[in-house]
């Protein structure tokens, strides 16, 4: 009973938030409501005590390695009129033609890093690598966690990078910093605790410090140099899921799996070769009190990004399989004996730069490219959610790459040099899928009664500039129907519309075909403002076809 | 206003009356409740006239019906469930159950064990546990190490164990055996045994000495069918049938590692040499030299998802004057992990000679497949060391894996002698076999 009335509650509030924000119910005839499109999502204060969230890595691996078949088509939510996703708890838009090189590089950072002394205050000796916490001399808590010997600075740049990355798409990520110091700078707190192989918690002391370190690769100059990922503020709750909702997050309103922001985090994954994109490297953390109490949605750990598997080179196959095998790929190597060898295991990867791990351009797929496991948002993603996170990607200019990857202080320019590049190489690869699946159309304006646009894939050198048709319309915004204007098939808008520009609650749209691809096609709403056309609505046709 | 206490009860149209009276009364109270209710209640709200409103309303109505984040069903259930089963599974300091343990050919063992990782800050493991089988062998053993003395470079470990092997097969000495000859023989050693190594260049290269005990004694199989080794065969063609031993033993052991980890398998160079001594002390005729050597090389491809691996094994004992080789001391070849062609312990010989090549395919991360030949013949003395009475035999496997090791194998091989399926939790090609 509990669980139909669980049912019950998820339903009526998927329900609510479609209603909210595609406007398209039939409740709500107006499609375009006074403040659209909206900018940010409001959020109301968090008073219901919440619990940690657990998800178990096991469960969660077995039950979406299970899950691997496209879902049934549904709806992104989290979107604005525009198609935008508005600014949230979740994500938060940073236009990168306004962040100066320094603000790129500087990210969620508000330090230089942690500053000595370094205070080691918990640590543990189990799992692959070893890692700890220290105390700076501000009293910041930081996670500092180290590169596996046989790839120095790979781990520790791909967590640093990939968190400036994520920031500057518009994630909220912890402040990561490269640490170099020397051993002797950290010392023991007299409270330490270290977690043995056996599981045990106990005391630690200086001796287990030193085997810590001692396994902690050295510069030349005898320092190490590690990653210090500091303490997200707030009460942590624990990962988010990718699947559903929270029940005790009053903003949380649409499933996981349909956030536009969420799904398109695949396209922004694959871009960075961020392959363990799951629940567990996420985190929910309750910031400030009161009315201002929000549940802040964090993605953590990208010490698997890039070339790196955060304690060895990535595998060549993440990235182009998922661990449980699901394709015809892998079937067609059971039935051949292995002599079929699909293009990624025959590519070849710079085994002369430890620091980058494996991490190509080529054979890359941005259309077959997988995390290590089945991820729900991002089996849901649409072409245009994959659109708009292309687009993201595409703003990113090679002096912007190269900006962040500095960050990564890899020692060797060589480094430096084939990390952007292969970026680079990877975001046109991104554009190029992508932006064939529409009719990439963005900006588009009337000014002086003609319709302005840009096209993006002419934009960035894809595809020559289309030959395009308008089919222009009276849009009668409280009925939602179109009246078609047939007098005018270029951008000018027809005279019929023009006439009640200054009219309040009037509109208009605009339909632009590609002619050469007839599936393809945008259609924009403007609104009559204070005698300007102002843009309220976009519509995309994508390929394959948009749901109804 | 009518009381009911004026109308008589017996009056058929006074009870009409009162009934009449009851329904005007309730449909008088249920619409005054109405209307109260309906006045009590706010008037529906307004639609929202903007998105941040609408928005705000659902956010609202959720605020009204939150309640604590749990985990579904399926996921609660499984991991109460997990962690009922690996509290006994994975435990590094106490009770818990260990599965396997026995010499190859026991069948699927589990029993209770008892260890202490967490003894000296780590430096010294304790291990105890007993172990029986579906064929009803068992072992008990318990031991006592220091594996990484002076940062890593030294390690000592002594151990102690019983082990009762209630039905190994024996088909005859040498090359020639025939399947006709099969039979089972119960074979129980009492070990105790201490050692020492030491390991450098990053543990790439270790040599140690072990020295021990063994008490062996052999019996009757517990199978009928094949017969009991001593109903068909004598001392005079299989010593150390009729008369056991007990031997002091020492062994030096070196190897040599220089691999490279891989995605699906380690490349690189592998070489493990050991020469264990036998010393009869009961009857001074089972004195002997085991010297057992194995070279690995495995060479990865197609960005370590193909493996070309080979492996050479040579195991020949060396005796001086009268001195014979006791049976089940004896090298042997056949089963899972050499000849997989060829039944369990399928030959037995004073030397055995293997080779096996591979190539491997890794299918996905947690399934590899391979192809394979395997080849190699047993002899009675170090002269006959050839490939005279080889057997052969190919076959394919696959192979179950995680990140670091091979879970479970199955390898179907087939050989003039049949076909045989072998479902193993050990990878291939493993360590060289214990010599007693």
């Amino acid at each position: 009973m509990a669980r139909l009335q669980s049912g019950f509650q998820k339903a009526a509030s998927c329900l609510l938030v479609s209603m909210a924000l595609i406007g398209g119910a039939a409740a709500q005839k107006q499609r375009f409501l006074a403040d659209d499109p909206i900018a940010r999502v409001p959020e109301i204060p968090v008073a219901y005590s919440l619990k940690v969230q657990q998800i178990d890595e096991l469960y969660d691996f077995a039950y979406n390695s299970a899950h691997y078949k496209l879902p049934p088509p549904t709806p992104s939510l989290g979107i604005n009129t525009l198609g935008e996703v508005p600014d949230s708890s979740w994500y938060t838009n940073r236009d990168l033609r306004r962040m100066t090189r320094e603000q790129l590089q500087r990210g969620p950072r508000t330090s230089a890093g942690p500053v000595p002394p370094f205070t080691v205050v918990a640590a543990k000796t189990e799992g692959v690598t070893p890692g700890f916490r220290i105390l700076d001399g501000r009293g910041h808590l930081f996670f500092v966690k180290v590169d596996p010997a046989t790839n120095p600075e790979m781990a520790t740049a791909s967590d640093v990078m990939g968190a400036l990355f994520f920031y500057a798409l518009g994630y909220n990520v912890p402040e990561n910093y490269i640490l170099v110091a020397k051993p002797e700078d950290f010392g023991l707190s007299p409270q330490a605790s270290i977690t043995e192989p056996s599981g045990k918690n106990q005391p630690m002391r200086g001796k287990d410090l030193e085997k810590i370190l001692n396994v902690v690769p050295r510069l030349p100059d005898g320092r190490i140099r590690v990653l210090a990922s500091r303490a997200i503020s707030g009460k942590i709750m624990g990962p988010f899921s990718y699947l559903g909702v929270r029940t005790d997050d009053p903003n949380d309103l649409i499933p996981h799996q349909q956030r536009r922001d969420l799904r398109g985090l695949a396209v922004f994954c694959a871009w960075l070769n961020h392959t363990d994109a799951k629940s567990l490297n996420s985190l929910d953390a309750l910031q400030d009190t009161g009315l201002q109490a929000r549940l802040v949605h964090y993605l953590v750990d990208f010490g698997a990004a890039f070339g790196s598997d955060s304690d060895i080179a990535k595998d060549p196959r993440h990235g182009r399989e998922f661990a449980v095998p699901t394709d015809g790929a892998q079937l067609r190597q059971v039935f051949t004996l292995g002599l079929y060898f699909p293009d990624w295991q025959t590519v070849r990867y710079p085994s002369h730069l430890k620091a980058v791990g494996n991490f190509t351009a080529a054979a890359f797929d941005p259309g077959k490219w997988r995390p290590n496991y089945p991820n729900p948002a991002f089996l849901a993603m649409y072409p245009s959610d994959a659109y708009w996170a292309a687009k993201k990607v595409m703003a990113f200019t090679d002096d912007d790459i190269r900006a962040i990857v500095e960050q990564g202080q890899l020692s060797n320019a060589e480094t430096v040099d084939y990390v952007a590049k292969t970026l680079s190489a990877r975001r046109d690869a991104i554009g190029r899928a992508w932006f064939r699946r529409v009719l990439p159309v963005e900006g588009p304006r009337i000014e002086d009664n003609e319709l302005h646009f840009e096209n993006l894939g002419v934009r960035y050198g894809f595809t020559s500039v289309p030959s395009y048709g308008y089919e222009w319309f009276r849009w009668d915004n409280q009925n939602g129907t179109k009246e078609a204007v047939p007098t005018s098939h270029s951008t000018t808008v027809p005279s019929e519309l023009m006439l009640g520009a200054g009219h309040k609650d009037q509109y208009l749209g605009c339909t632009i075909k590609d002619e050469g691809q007839p599936d393809l096609s945008t259609t924009v709403y403007f609104r009559a403002d204070r005698g300007t056309w102002q843009l309220v609505g976009i519509d995309r046709t994508t390929n394959p076809p948009s749901l109804p | 206003m009518i009381g009911l206490d004026c109308c008589p009860a017996t009056s058929p149209t006074a009870r009409q009356h009162l009934y009449l009276y009851l329904l005007l009364l309730g449909s008088f109270l249920f619409a005054c409740t109405r209307v109260a209710r309906a006045q009590a209640s706010p008037q529906p709200p307004e639609a929202p006239v903007s998105r941040a409103e609408q928005i705000t309303a659902a956010e609202k109505a959720k605020a009204a019906h939150l309640r604590p984040v749990e985990a579904p069903h399926g996921e609660q259930v499984f991991i109460d469930t997990k962690d009922k089963v690996m509290k006994h599974l994975s435990v590094t300091s106490g009770f818990s159950l260990r599965l396997g343990g026995l010499p190859t050919g026991g069948g699927f063992s589990i029993g209770p064990r008892y260890t202490r990782s967490d003894l000296l800050h780590d430096q010294l493991v304790s291990d105890t546990s007993v172990v029986g089988s579906t064929k009803l062998w068992w072992r008990a053993q318990t031991s006592l190490a220091a594996p990484s003395l002076v940062n890593g470079h030294l390690s000592m470990k002594v151990d102690a164990a019983y082990e009762d092997a209630a039905s190994v097969f024996f088909y005859g000495e040498g090359p020639t055996s025939s399947r006709n000859g099969k039979s089972n023989f119960r074979r129980e050693f009492t070990t105790a045994r201490f050692e020492t190594a030491v390991h450098t260049v990053a543990n790439r290269v270790g040599l140690g000495y072990r020295i021990g005990g063994l008490l062996a004694n052999v019996g009757p199989g517990r199978y009928s069918d094949p017969p009991s080794t001593s109903l068909i065969y004598t001392e005079s063609t299989v010593p150390g049938l009729d008369r056991q031993s007990h031997f002091m033993t020492g062994t030096g052991f070196v190897f040599l590692d220089f691999t490279k980890k891989g995605f699906s398998n380690p490349s690189g160079f592998k070489l493990q040499a050991e020469n264990t001594q036998f010393w009869d002390k009961t009857w001074g005729a089972y004195s002997f030299d085991l010297l057992a050597t194995q070279a690995e090389y495995d060479f990865t491809f197609a960005n370590g998802m193909r493996t070309l691996a080979l492996r050479a094994r040579n195991e020949t004992a060396f005796v001086d004057g009268h001195q014979v080789v006791p049976f089940y001391l004896q090298p042997t070849l056949g089963g899972s992990d050499d000849l997989r062609g060829y039944d369990r312990y399928r030959f037995y010989g004073n030397g055995a000679s293997l080779v096996n090549a591979e190539y491997r395919w890794s299918v996905a991360e947690a399934l590899e497949m391979a192809v394979f030949a395997d080849g190699g013949n047993v002899y009675q003395r170090p002269g006959l060391i050839g490939f005279r009475h080889s057997r052969g035999g190919g076959g394919i496997g696959f192979r179950f894996k995680n990140k670091n090791a091979t879970i479970m194998r199955l390898d179907i091989g087939a050989s003039p002698e049949g076909v045989h399926v072998w479902l193993v939790f050990n990878p291939v090609f493993r360590k060289l076999p214990r010599a007693f």
